[in-house]
């Protein structure tokens, strides 16, 4: 039986700095949490979270948000993160970095980040909803690259975007821009996505077809592709294979928001306790044992010889903080059928 | 390998205790797991000891160890074929 490793603490997190982001995504997760009119987290408690995370001794905080770049005391916390030494990293919408800001953070010993970039500037500023925010990423993207911090970018795929992932990546080579990177990531049914999922939702189809651009960007543009979350390797061509990061949510991989709560994922909802009134360790530890027994996934994924973590557990909500994946449908008997979508 | 050779992992590191074992973060490569004797060993890669040096003080920390000189030698051999000095 497939089973899960359990870790005193997760080796990197996502710390959700501040729930308070300037764009307006059309598929944001966080968007129940009404991003732009959410208030700031006092700097004594974003103190006091890496205080918990230091002592339950995780190694690396990714600085995440909403937007960390918005927040008013970023430097602030990035400056007390980098002295109780941890090695640090951010997730960021990218248009406030500019080459000041990537001196700073590499003045904190930051020395790769996450921006996200979904899409060629029309596409790009149709999902974020602000003009002007294509030019303020590339000019973000270019500022880091300038500065010697390596950029891994962000895609979210879309209905309107699926298809230009490598035409994304071409611009930024033809525009001198030098990204380390590229992870295209899952669609999910959370935040402004979730209202009109079924319309909104990528088939399987849909996925399928941007395995061939990341190919293309690999051996053509010289860019390291890959799918950045989980997704079945039953239901992709083997050659594909290596092209998905996967996920390591729940051993190595946390979730921190802006109160203390700790999740396995950054994108599915609840908690499994708060950092602030129960030590990590002891959330982490015994807390997560049900997902990581796997016993919730289609009893074929549990005894699988080529364990891919059964898909994406953020892909298909159900009213918990896992499921399986939105194309592994469990049916009677324990076998798993595969949906394919049109 | 050259038991004078002064190993310098070549990233910042740390290393932790974990329920099972000892964890590894290399800055911008990743992640190891190790045995205490390994993750002592690995602790001591900061380019002041030669393997020589370091072989004394495992002698030193775990005298029941019966050939320390293979197990640091053994490590510095994985670390270098992966990159890490």
């Amino acid at each position: 039986m497939n089973k899960l490793v359990s870790l005193k603490s997760p080796i990197s997190v996502n710390f959700e700095v501040t729930p308070v982001c300037d764009l307006a995504c059309e598929f944001c997760f966080n968007a129940e949490m009404e991003c732009k009119k959410s208030s700031h987290t006092p700097l004594k408690r974003v103190m006091s979270i890496l205080d918990k995370l230091a002592e339950a001794e995780v190694f690396e905080v990714r600085l995440f948000g909403g937007e960390f770049f918005v927040y008013p005391y970023w430097r602030e916390a990035l400056e007390y993160a980098d002295k109780l030494d941890f090695f640090l990293s951010f997730v960021s919408n990218g248009t406030h970095i500019n080459a000041g800001v990537a001196q700073e953070l590499v003045a904190h010993r930051i020395i790769g980040g996450a921006i996200s970039l979904h899409g060629t500037k029309e596409i790009h500023e149709s999902i974020t909803q602000v003009a002007g925010s294509f030019n303020a990423v590339v000019n973000g993207i270019r500022a880091c690259v300038e500065n010697g911090i390596g950029i891994s970018i962000l895609y979210t795929l879309t209905k309107g975007n699926y298809c230009s992932v490598f035409d994304t990546c071409r611009w930024l080579i033809e525009n001198g821009i030098e990204i380390d990177e590229i992870n295209v990531g899952r669609l999910t049914p959370y935040g402004r996505a979730k209202s009109d999922w079924e319309q909104v939702k990528l088939s399987l189809h849909d996925y399928l077809s941007v395995f061939p651009q990341l190919e293309r960007i690999r051996d053509k543009l010289g860019i390291l592709a890959g799918f950045g979350d989980a997704f079945p390797l039953c239901l992709l061509p083997v050659k594909y294979h290596n092209y998905v990061i996967g996920c390591w949510q729940g051993t190595g991989f946390g979730h921190i928001d802006h109160l203390g709560n700790v999740r396995s994922c950054s994108i599915a909802k609840g908690s499994y306790g708060n950092i602030l009134e129960t030590p990590l360790t002891e959330i982490w530890v015994e807390r997560l044992a049900h997902f990581r027994s796997l016993k919730w996934l289609p009893a074929k994924c549990q005894t699988c010889g080529n364990f891919c973590g059964g898909g994406c557990s953020a892909s298909c909500y159900n009213g918990g903080m896992y499921a399986p994946d939105e194309f592994i449908q469990e049916i009677k008997g324990g076998e798993h059928g595969q949906q394919v979508c049109v | 390998m050259d038991s004078k050779f002064v190993s310098k992992i070549n990233c910042r590191f740390k290393i932790r205790q974990d329920l099972n074992g000892f964890l590894g973060f290399f800055q911008g490569k990743g992640v190891l797991t190790f045995n205490e004797i390994g993750a002592f060993i690995v602790g001591q890669m900061t380019g002041e000891k030669s393997l020589r040096e370091i072989e004394q003080s495992v002698k030193e920390a775990f005298p029941a160890i019966n050939n320390p000189g293979s197990e640091v030698n053994d490590i510095a051999k994985q670390l270098r074929e992966s990159g890490f000095f």
